[in-house]
């Protein structure tokens, strides 16, 4: 089977070269991108001509946060599969970021069995709910139900009489 | 002789009467300039209440700032080196057939760490200051430090504490600091933190069965003085009770609804 291809996002330098490490343990993905933020991302992936067929990216990034990065890999290069991986589980950034068009939000210290089942699942499937381990997603649900609704009353009767 | 006379009073009455009005004036005068003076000292002690009571406030401000800040920078600085390990030991688990019983604890260890510092950093950050509530979060606190079985910290407060969010919160930052302080020095097993109210505050009772310390000599110690900051900030009062045999005791009183002092005009909302 030929190698899947990888480009990973992420300012923390360790934390990098350990998903490398992970990513070649695996043996069926090749890491062909390396960047420290979605800017650094932009420059390096105009200068080569290989697209990788997934990217995944941290959310807290300085320069160009994983957000913005995704909403630009998104809009830019649509057949590229884009997964979020952060430490950060908070309800805001997890939604931001599959809003941003992620198909999968992973955590950084989930196991690598858990991560290895999950690339083999998006790639297959083009997707992966890591409910099972530590997202709620019935929560965030239930949460944005709960959010105000985008008009309030004076504005729906503004919208009436126009 | 007589039309002398008449002249000489008349010219005494005109005279004590234009003396009397120029006495009358200047009296006054004297007591108008007295009062005014009254008024402005008063209004400059204001003024100097609200000054302070609005340094301290953007004190406050500033440390909670800083304490967001810290929760975040711990959160992904050093949150990303315990994943990392946490990954490298997962990839070495996954090369070795039978991988030994010391890297599997190391790993759950790991893991464990990973969770703790993301409970921690939620609970300073500023999202959870919004939507605070004082009684919710000194139970899950207090949760995760019995669970450490190093204390035992037991807990009786109403169901719901009918205050303002950040008056809420300063409260429990001074609960928080007064709970890491017996853990630190006073070697105690247990505190017991009592909430009780009387017709308009609330009283707060801490205890703890510690070693207790020398009150008078801590007096002007930062974390006292912290407290008493906040405290002051809240129109409240508080006092430490402490003794080797008896260890500490905090009492601390809030003015529910409008203190009557002055002060409460610049409560903070």
């Amino acid at each position: 089977m030929k190698k899947a291809t990888i480009g990973l996002v992420d300012d923390h330098q360790l934390f990098l070269k350990s998903l490398v490490l992970m990513l070649e343990s695996f043996k069926n993905y090749e890491v062909v991108i390396e960047a420290l933020n979605g800017k650094d991302l932009q420059e390096k992936l105009t200068a080569k001509t290989i697209v990788p067929d997934i990217m995944l990216i941290d959310v807290s990034m300085p320069v160009m946060n994983g957000i913005e990065t995704a909403q630009w890999l998104s809009t830019n290069y649509p057949a590229m599969k884009l997964v979020a991986l952060s430490m950060n589980n908070d309800e805001y950034a997890v939604i931001a970021m599959l809003k941003a068009g992620c198909c999968a939000y992973l955590l950084k210290d989930a196991h690598p069995n858990e991560l290895e089942n999950a690339l083999k699942e998006i790639i297959e499937k083009g997707f992966y709910n890591s409910d099972a381990s530590n997202i709620n997603f019935r929560k965030l649900l239930a949460n944005q139900v709960n959010e105000k609704p985008l008009l309030n009353e004076k504005e729906k009767e503004f919208l009436g009489l126009a | 002789m007589e039309e002398k006379d008449s002249y000489i009073v008349y010219t005494v009455i005109v005279a004590s009467c234009i003396f009397f009005i120029v006495a009358l004036f200047i009296f006054f005068y004297i007591r108008l300039f007295i009062e005014r003076k009254k008024r402005f000292a008063e209004e400059k002690i204001n003024m100097q209440q609200a000054f302070s009571q609005m340094l301290l406030q953007s004190q406050i401000e500033t440390q909670e700032e800083t304490i967001a800040q810290l929760g975040k920078e711990l959160h992904d600085n050093v949150g990303q080196l315990l994943s990392s390990t946490k990954m490298l030991l997962g990839i070495t688990e996954r090369a070795i057939d039978n991988p030994p019983e010391t890297l599997l604890t190391a790993e759950e260890t790991i893991s464990k760490a990973i969770n703790e510092l993301r409970n921690l950093s939620k609970s300073l950050s500023k999202e959870w200051l919004q939507q605070f509530d004082l009684i919710e979060n000194l139970q899950a606190e207090i949760i995760r430090l019995n669970s450490s079985k190093i204390i035992n910290i037991h807990f009786s407060h109403p169901e719901k504490l009918v205050i303002d969010k950040d008056r809420q919160m300063i409260l429990f930052r001074i609960l928080q600091e007064s709970i890491q302080n017996t853990l630190k020095h006073a070697d105690a097993k247990n505190i017991f933190i009592d909430f009780l109210f009387t017709k308009n505050s609330l009283q707060i009772v801490f205890k703890d069965d510690g070693k207790g310390f020398d009150t008078a000599a801590k007096a002007n110690g930062i974390g006292i003085m912290n407290i008493k900051h906040r405290i002051k900030l809240l129109n409240g009062s508080i006092e430490w009770l402490s003794s080797s045999t008896n260890g500490t005791i905090i009492n601390i009183g809030l003015p529910l609804n409008k203190p009557s002092n002055e002060e409460g005009n610049h409560r903070i909302s």
